[in-house]
Order: structure tokens, then C-alpha cells, then sequence
């Protein structure tokens, strides 16, 4: 598109009074362009190593500018991508992997078998304080770099999703050159050898990436091969809901994520804007019940706790029905699911309230509240809303409210991120709020296995749960191939968790997008965890 | 004795308020009996502060007896009927989760006015002490106080307040006090001037000259001239604390959930602005109708009182 002036002048005269009168920040960008294409996202990105600690906005840009070892189709399906084959020992304990030998990260630095040791060993330093893919990686050993293509991997113990795991960006490969650098460096600027790589980054504003012009590793998911279609990639961070959607329909933005419940209607009924869903493998967003201290160290509590809350209706009033409800601890979409644990805890106030009295909590007092030895059935709630959208703050006071009625004094503290996190790590709360995406049921293992309940970072099995039995049955799941015997073991770990009541599920994790459809075409879900893939947008042409 | 009370700390509202009297006008003018002056001052008052103080009788009606006032439980929970626009089952409309904006409203007033006064308070023992000590003692300890008020006000009030909260943690209590330490350095500052000019009045003097002890000075003649003027200067000073301790409930630091509470309120329903304004509209209208009817009121006594005088 080229740059018109003089018709344009007073409209952009009057946007910039606009803009001053209204006090917005930010550059008021003239016209957009189509060598540009401007993503808002909405939860702000800590650091953009995903390696370090892990959490799902890091992820999403990852994926833009990381290539990973191998790479997942939308079946499930392992693929080659910077390993072009690879090699499995007999006891699953070995994976020889030969990795291509014509790939460059941007900073000129060869990719090479090295590569794959630093980084292995990166994810795994406690230094790294990496939750997500140094939590995938416990157990790994070590890698043994053979040749300049050839490395091997030896595990602790089988680990069938290895390769899953690996194809997450997560686990996106970086310069072992730019992993020397300090952390706080790293952070700022990681360096891939994917289809973007990242210029400049402004904490909490913006990420600005451009083409990688030499790129030649696109992996098979992707529909062609060689650079991308857009030059500039702006990545914007725009963690109000209604901002970004306002964005997005001023045409200031091209695409955003966490589109807002509330204007989903709205958006479907725009010719300019199109809606890319996908809900999203793993563990559901959930409240995690603490079974380390009371009241939720009493089964009866956390049963009647399930029990006393209406989800359902939250779902529908304040998400107007954009989610998928969950019931069990694996999501509909994850490999080994069964529906058989979705209604296991519907609303059941007599129940509740059976259960409250026989776990002692017998009287009530003025406000309501049960109370055991004049103390009161408290439980906290820490709770960041900035982390959260618009609906999922309303839908925990809905909670709140129902849970009331069964004599639970649900107490919602609203708190920065520092200090829940720092909560959330150090068992010091009744409820926590949270989710987990992977591509595979062994989610179950991260989330709910004695071996998670320490981790450098955060800290995955928030429930406290240890059960020797869970334990070996996930671990178990792992050393074999047998599809037909991992379902046999992986329902018996939906079951001991269900049966346990160590989470509320909420709903689905799910990818929701929406992208001008006027102006960019193409934009899909790298599948392994359903995250914006850029690299194969074109712009629209005669727009 | 007037120029000390220049309200620094009142956002600087003063001139273009509708109906409020033109500032230094002379009021000098009632004369005779004490019922007569009453009525001429009466008659004096602005249609907009009477305008004024009705709205402020209203809210603290439903500060003092919401029940008078409430049409429904605010935190009863529907979410069949969430974002019901205004109605005249729903005067308000409905929130999020189907709790009546009206009612939620009137509930908040108790908490909104009740941290303002608080707050304020809490300033005013902060900066009174301060600053009466700084304008008595004189030399070093009023040089160190100075000083020390002088780094307070380096950081813009509400910043002060945020301080408070990291320290502390979050909720009404401490809201209350962040924002009272927020406000004290103003308030010190200008009691201590305020204390320095009564110092030299010839009444303490005289006090002097009678053989008073210091402390009796202090207590019985220097204390009750800097107070009364003190007075005045809250009332302005409490609209400013609303908005201040709504200001941090709208970022969450504040009142905690469900709490009806007009900032968390407006929080609430700031990213549901295009589909239902009301949720946010109407807190919001109400913060600015408790600050600007406080302070008009204040305005209005603090003119009376220097014409007085």
C-alpha cells in the first residue's frame, strides 16, 4: 500500500488531537501497512526465553522465532524438523538424534549437535529456573555430542513423550552463543533459527521481530518453505481486554489472542474479522485444592468444596458459552481422555452439606460461615487479575458466592504477580488458580505426581498430592509404547485424581484468536499447543 | 489569618465550580443579632452548595442506613439475569454476575465515605502531629522535620499510598491508612505555618506573660486556633481521599471481592464499557459526585470561616 498524504491530513490531524485530549499513549500509527503485521497479545511475557520459566505467553511468540528438534502434526504425529531422524534404544533410555547440517540461528552461529547439549542442559540448570521445560525434562542426563550432527540423549528412565514435549516451543532451540550471555540478556534478546528473529523488545509494550531473510528450516506443518510472507512482525502486549479489542477494530492491530468473551458476538458478526479457535490439550484452568494444609487436608472438605460450587452457570453468563467446560483433569482434546470423570462432582448443596457435617464443620455462624472450634471455614484464594481475563475474575466471584452458601468463606485476595507466585510456590494457600497446556496425558504426571511438588520455578502439582500408587501408574504409562495399555494406566490416574477431589476444573484452555481478515490471510495454529503461527500469513491483496 | 489555608491538597478545584461564591469575596456585610447573621449567611449560600449539600445529605443516608435504600441483597448472585441494562426493576442495570448496580451502589457509599473520613483522619493526626511539632519547637527538630516532609513530598501523594501497600499488603484497613499517610505531608506542611503564625499571636503572648506553662500554652491556646481552621480543611480533604482510596480498589489494592465498593466496582466493569456502560458508569458517576459534594460543601465552610475571622 502506498503512503497517501494530502486526503488523509485532517483525519490524522484530528486523531492526534484525539489522542492527546483522550491522554492515550503510544504512537498513533498512520495508515497500516501490509509488510507489517501487528499481533496484540494479552498477558504480559516475563522473559522471552520460553526456557525460562515457562508460561504460556512466552510459548506464542517462541514460536515465531524458535525452531524446534521435531516438530507435531494435528493428528499427533511426530515429524522431523531440526532433527532429521532420530533413533530410539531397545530399553527407551537412548535417543540418537542426526540433526541437519545447513542451518544458521541469526547471530551466524551454526546449529550443530552442540547446540542440542546446550540447550538440553540449559533447560535442565536450576539456574534457568525453568517450570515448564526443565519440569518435562526431569528425566533427562545427559546428551553426548558424537559429531557435529549427531547427539545422544540418555534419559533417566523411559519418557514416551519425549519427542512430544520436545516439539513444544517450549523447548525451542537457541544460540548456544546467546545462551552464554547473562540470563537478564537472554531474556531480552533470544536468538533462534526460526522464520522471525527479534530486534528490539520493550518490557510490558512491545516485541518488534523482523524476516529472517535466510530462514530454510520450516518445519512440515508449515504450507511452503523459505522466508516469510511479512516482513515486520509487531508483538504487542495489551493486557486490558477491551483495549485490544477496541485495537483490533480501529484496525491499529491486525490479530490479538484472549479475545474477550464478551465481544465474541460481535466480532462473528464482523465481515472485517475472523475467529481462530482451538481449544488446547492438558490439564484445564482449574482451582487447585491445597491438601497440605486445612481445611483441604480433609477429603470431606475438598468433596463438599466441589460439590457447593456452580460452575455451568458462571460459564455461560459471563463467558457466554466461548468455552468448552471441563469436569475431569484432562482436557477433552488430550490423548488418552475419558469423558467418564466429567460429571463426578455436580452441584449438590446436600451433599456439600452432608459431607461439611461430617467432617466436623457443624455450626454456622451470623454470617453464614461454618465453623469448626469457633474457626471459621476459611480458605484464600491468592489471586493476580492482570494474569486472568475480564471473565475469569467474574466467574471466581460467582464461585465465591455459591460456595458462601454452603458455608465456605471463599476469600478472593487480590495481589501483584510477585506475590501470588510467590504464594503459589510455597504451598501457602487453600486455592490457586491455574492451568497447564502439553500435548499429552502425561500432564498428569507434571501435575499431580509427588516428583512435581518441587520444581525450580513454578512449582506444577499445587494440589500437595503424593500417592505412591498415582505415582507409579504415570511413571509406568511412560516406559511403554502399548497405546492399548497406556489407556488401561492413564484411566486409572483420571480416576485416583477425580476420586481425590484435587481440583475444581473449570474449562478448556483454548486458543482464541482474532485476526482482520480485510487486511491477512493464513493465520494458523502451530499444533502442538494450538499457539498464533505467523509464518505463513500473506497480506490481502486490493484491500 | 488566612492565607495558610490555601487546600493544596484539594486538587485544586477552586475556581470555575458552578455556583460556588467567587473566592475572597467579602462577607462581612450581616450585622445584629446572632439569629439575623445566621439567616443572612443563610441567604448567602449558593444555590450549588444547597445543591450540594442535598446530594451529600443523600449519600450519607445511604451511608448511615443503606437499608432505607437498597432494592436488593448486593451481593446476591444471578447469572441468568447478568448485564441487564437500567429498568425499573433494575434501576442501575445488573453487573457481570447479575447483582443490582443500584443496590451495590448505595452499599459502597458506607465504605466509600467511611475510608474517605478515615483516611483523612489518619493525615490529619500524621500531619497535625508533624507539623505542630515542627512549628513549636523551632531551630534543628523543625529544620529535620521540614526536611523530612519536604522528601515525603518528592513522591506524588497517591505513590506515597502505594508504598503503603507493598509494605503492607492489601485491603480496606491498610487502604485507608496509605491513603492518610499519602495525604500528611500537605497537611503537616500547612499546619505548621499555620502554627508559626498563632505562635506569634498577642493572645499567646498574654498567655506567656500570665505565667502559663508550655504545655498548658500549647494545649489550651495554641492547639484549638490551628484545629478549628484544621476542620475545614478536612472536609475538603476527605473528597480527595475518596477518590484516592477508590483509586487504589480500582487497581485491586483496596476493598477485596465481592466487596461492593465503588473503585473495585468501576474495576469491574471497565472492559465491559461497550457492551454494558452502566456497570461502570454509574461507581463512577458516584466518585465523582462524593468528591465534588464534600469539597464544594468544605469550600463553601472554609469561605465562611475566613470571612468570619
Amino acid at each position: 500500500m502506498k503512503h497517501r498524504k494530502a486526503p488523509w491530513a485532517p483525519t490524522a490531524g484530528a486523531a492526534v488531537v484525539l489522542l492527546a485530549l483522550t491522554g492515550c499513549g503510544g504512537a498513533a500509527s498512520a495508515q497500516p501497512q501490509d509488510d507489517t503485521f501487528v499481533f496484540a497479545t494479552g498477558k504480559d511475557i516475563s522473559c522471552l526465553d520460553p526456557h525460562v520459566n515457562g508460561d504460556m505467553p512466552q510459548a506464542s511468540i517462541a514460536a515465531n522465532y524458535l525452531d524446534s528438534l521435531v516438530s507435531q502434526d494435528a493428528e499427533g504425529k511426530i515429524h522431523p524438523w531440526l532433527a532429521e531422524s532420530w533413533e530410539v534404544s531397545e530399553d527407551g533410555l537412548t535417543y540418537t538424534f542426526k540433526v541437519r547440517d545447513d542451518v544458521y540461528f541469526t547471530d551466524g552461529t551454526k546449529f550443530t549437535a552442540e547446540a542440542v547439549k546446550a540447550n538440553l542442559d540449559h533447560m535442565v540448570d536450576p539456574d534457568t529456573q525453568s517450570g515448564t521445560a526443565g519440569g518435562y525434562l526431569k528425566p533427562y542426563e545427559s546428551t553426548e555430542v558424537v559429531d557435529e550432527t549427531t547427539a545422544v540423549v540418555t534419559l533417566n528412565r523411559p519418557y514416551a513423550a519425549f519427542l512430544e514435549v520436545l516439539a513444544q516451543p517450549f523447548l525451542g532451540i537457541e544460540s548456544p552463543t546467546a545462551l552464554k550471555r547473562p540470563q537478564a540478556e537472554n531474556c531480552n534478546s533470544p536468538v533462534g533459527t526460526g522464520p522471525y528473529k527479534i530486534v528490539d523488545y520493550i518490557p510490558q509494550s512491545k516485541v518488534t521481530l523482523v524476516r529472517n531473510e535466510d530462514y530454510n528450516s520450516a518445519p512440515p506443518f508449515a504450507q511452503h518453505q523459505g522466508p516469510a510472507h511479512i516482513k515486520n512482525l509487531e508483538w504487542q502486549i495489551v493486557p486490558e481486554d477491551s483495549t485490544r479489542y477496541g485495537l483490533l477494530r480501529a484496525g491499529q492491530v491486525d490479530a490479538l489472542d484472549l479475545m474477550p468473551s464478551v465481544h465474541f458476538a460481535e466480532a462473528e458478526a464482523d465481515k472485517n474479522v475472523e475467529l481462530v479457535l482451538q481449544d488446547r490439550p492438558g490439564n484445564p484452568t482449574n482451582l487447585m485444592l491445597n491438601t497440605t494444609r486445612a481445611p483441604f487436608d480433609d477429603i470431606r472438605v475438598r468433596k463438599a468444596f466441589l460439590h457447593s460450587v456452580y460452575v455451568e452457570a458462571g460459564i455461560n453468563s459471563v463467558y457466554f458459552g466461548t468455552v468448552t467446560q471441563a469436569g475431569g483433569p484432562l482436557a477433552s482434546t488430550t490423548g488418552f481422555y475419558s469423558p467418564d470423570f466429567e460429571d463426578v462432582y455436580q452441584p449438590d448443596p446436600a451433599k456439600a452439606a452432608q459431607l461439611l457435617d461430617e467432617a466436623g464443620w457443624t455450626v454456622r455462624d451470623e454470617e453464614g460461615y461454618r465453623t469448626k472450634d469457633g474457626k471459621r471455614l476459611t480458605v484464600v484464594l491468592p489471586y493476580t487479575p492482570a494474569a486472568w481475563p475480564t471473565a475469569h475474575a467474574a466467574l471466581i466471584t460467582q464461585l465465591q458466592a455459591s460456595a458462601k452458601q454452603a458455608g465456605f468463606d471463599l476469600r478472593i485476595e487480590n495481589q501483584d504477580f510477585a506475590s501470588s507466585s510467590e504464594k503459589y510456590n510455597n504451598f501457602a494457600y487453600d486455592l490457586r488458580a491455574g492451568y497447564w497446556n502439553t500435548n499429552t496425558a502425561d500432564v498428569l504426571r507434571i501435575v499431580f505426581s509427588t516428583e512435581y511438588m518441587k520444581s525450580a520455578g513454578f512449582v506444577p502439582n499445587g494440589s500437595g498430592f503424593s500417592n505412591p500408587e498415582f505415582d507409579r501408574i504415570v511413571n509406568d504409562a511412560l516406559a511403554t509404547d502399548d497405546p492399548a495399555v497406556r489407556e488401561k494406566l492413564y484411566y486409572r490416574a483420571q480416576q485416583i485424581v477425580s476420586e481425590n477431589a484435587l481440583q475444581l476444573p473449570l474449562y478448556n484452555q483454548a486458543s482464541q484468536l482474532a485476526v482482520r481478515k480485510d487486511r491477512f490471510a493464513n493465520l494458523t495454529l502451530e499444533p502442538s499447543l494450538s499457539l498464533p503461527y505467523i509464518y505463513d500469513v500473506t497480506a490481502v491483496e486490493n484491500r | 489569618m488566612s492565607v495558610a489555608l490555601e487546600p493544596t491538597t484539594a486538587h485544586g478545584n477552586r475556581p470555575g465550580v458552578p455556583g460556588a461564591p467567587e473566592p475572597g469575596k467579602p462577607t462581612h456585610s450581616a450585622r445584629g443579632t446572632a439569629a439575623g447573621k445566621a439567616a443572612a449567611a443563610l441567604r448567602r449560600t449558593p444555590i450549588g452548595v444547597w445543591i450540594a449539600a442535598a446530594l451529600l445529605a443523600f449519600l450519607v443516608l445511604a451511608a448511615v442506613v443503606p437499608s432505607l435504600l437498597l432494592r436488593q441483597d448486593p451481593y446476591i448472585i444471578d447469572p441468568a439475569a447478568a448485564f441487564t441494562a437500567p429498568s425499573a426493576e433494575h434501576w442501575f442495570g445488573t453487573d457481570q454476575n447479575g447483582r443490582d448496580v443500584f443496590s451495590r451502589v448505595v452499599a459502597g457509599t458506607g465504605q466509600s465515605l467511611l475510608l474517605g473520613l478515615a483516611a483523612t483522619a489518619i493525615g490529619l493526626v500524621l500531619g497535625g502531629l508533624l507539623g505542630i511539632t515542627a512549628g513549636v519547637s523551632g531551630k534543628w527538630l523543625d529544620s529535620a522535620i521540614c526536611r523530612f516532609v519536604e522528601i515525603l513530598f518528592a513522591f506524588p501523594g497517591l505513590l506515597l499510598a502505594l508504598i503503603v501497600i507493598a509494605v503492607s499488603g492489601t485491603g480496606v484497613v491498610t487502604a485507608a491508612i496509605a491513603v492518610g499517610v499519602g495525604t500528611a505531608p500537605g497537611y503537616a506542611r500547612m499546619l505548621r505555618t499555620q502554627t508559626l503564625q498563632v505562635i506569634d499571636a498577642p493572645y499567646v503572648e498574654t498567655a506567656l506573660s500570665l505565667g502559663r506553662s508550655r504545655a498548658h500554652i500549647l494545649w489550651h491556646t495554641i492547639v484549638p486556633n490551628v484545629i478549628r481552621p484544621l476542620f475545614v480543611l478536612a472536609t475538603l480533604g476527605v473528597g480527595q481521599a475518596i477518590v484516592w482510596a477508590s483509586s487504589l480498589s480500582f487497581l485491586g489494592l483496596g476493598a477485596q471481592p465481592p466487596a461492593a465498593e465503588w473503585g473495585a466496582m468501576l474495576a469491574d466493569g471497565r472492559n465491559y464499557l461497550q457492551v454494558a456502560w452502566w456497570i461502570a458508569a454509574f461507581p463512577g458517576i458516584f466518585i465523582t459526585l462524593a468528591a465534588l459534594t464534600t469539597t464544594l460543601v468544605g469550600r463553601h465552610l472554609q469561605q465562611r470561616l475566613e470571612a468570619e475571622v
